[in-house]
């Protein structure tokens, strides 16, 4: 799902975390390393009341692992990534795909040495 | 979850000397859990093997001052957890490219990464206080370091 807010340079999708793990270490410095190749200014929102309220959500810088863990993102937790910047659709196509593909965890790599030390 | 639920106040070290290498900062901090009882003196060398092998992955030296090297492992059936303090800093390979003072050595079983989250959870939010991230690094004894987690789980540095 990918919407426009009234800020056209504002665009947001919603993904769901999928790996096992959750938004652990590694997966938040894979964010940070995708965030930082573009120019756009990039949030992850913890949506809460079912998504329904943005408004004074948890949110977190997506180059700080430290505010991204302080979302304790679990599997199954909804997020809204959100960006702002010339290369904004860019970077949240890379940003879905990593959350989509599970940080490449689990199911791609469940027996690896990565897998086990998340 | 709380600091209280997951630190071995015991092995909390205060002094780490800011020349000692990431191995080395890993074995102390492990030693130290072996010392206060909550790791096996037998898994001490496989646990700090496991942890360097997750540092080799990505350091978890995650900026601001602060690393959080961690891994699991079958031999704990709860998450513990200890703190290493160096005034001056140690060299952890930080994203940021700073000095880390404050590290949260964590062990978790295999089996409850919910734990490790929130976990982390737990110390990134406690971190946002600049006075609570700020007192921990100045913190010279395992008392102080205490003192302090005990503020943090009583709701002193958040709200």
């Amino acid at each position: 799902m990918s919407l426009t807010s009234g800020n056209s340079a504002v665009k947001r999708r919603w993904v769901t975390i999928r790996n096992r793990a959750g938004l652990h270490t590694r997966a938040a410095t894979l964010v940070r390393e995708t965030v930082l190749k573009h120019r756009s200014r990039v949030f992850l929102i913890k949506p809460e009341n079912n998504g329904e309220c943005l408004d004074g959500a948890p949110r977190a810088d997506a180059t700080s692992v430290i505010e991204m863990l302080s979302l304790c993102a679990l599997e199954g937790t909804p997020l809204v990534l959100e960006a702002e910047g010339e290369d904004a659709d860019r970077v949240l196509d890379e940003l879905q795909n990593l959350v989509n593909c599970k940080f490449w965890e689990d199911d791609f790599a469940p027996e690896s040495e990565e897998a086990n030390h998340a | 979850m709380k600091f209280r639920d997951f630190v071995v106040k015991d092995a909390i070290v205060t002094d780490l000397d800011p020349y000692l290498t990431k191995e080395e900062i890993i074995r102390k901090l492990c030693e130290s859990l072996v010392t206060a009882g909550a790791l096996k003196r037998e898994q001490l060398d496989d646990i700090v093997k496991a942890l360097i092998k997750r540092e080799e992955l990505g350091t978890t030296g995650i900026g601001m001052g602060v690393a959080v090297p961690h891994t699991k492992h079958p031999s704990v059936d709860r998450l513990v957890a200890t703190i290493g303090i160096s005034p001056e800093g140690v060299d952890f390979d930080a994203l940021d490219g700073e000095r880390v003072q404050s590290l949260f050595l964590l062990v978790s079983p295999t089996d409850l990464p919910g734990d490790h989250l929130r976990a982390l959870e737990y110390i990134t939010r406690q971190l946002h206080n600049s006075t609570f991230a700020r007192f921990l690094k100045q913190a010279k004894t395992i008392d102080e370091v205490w003192t302090l987690l005990e503020e943090a789980d009583n709701g002193k540095y958040t709200h």
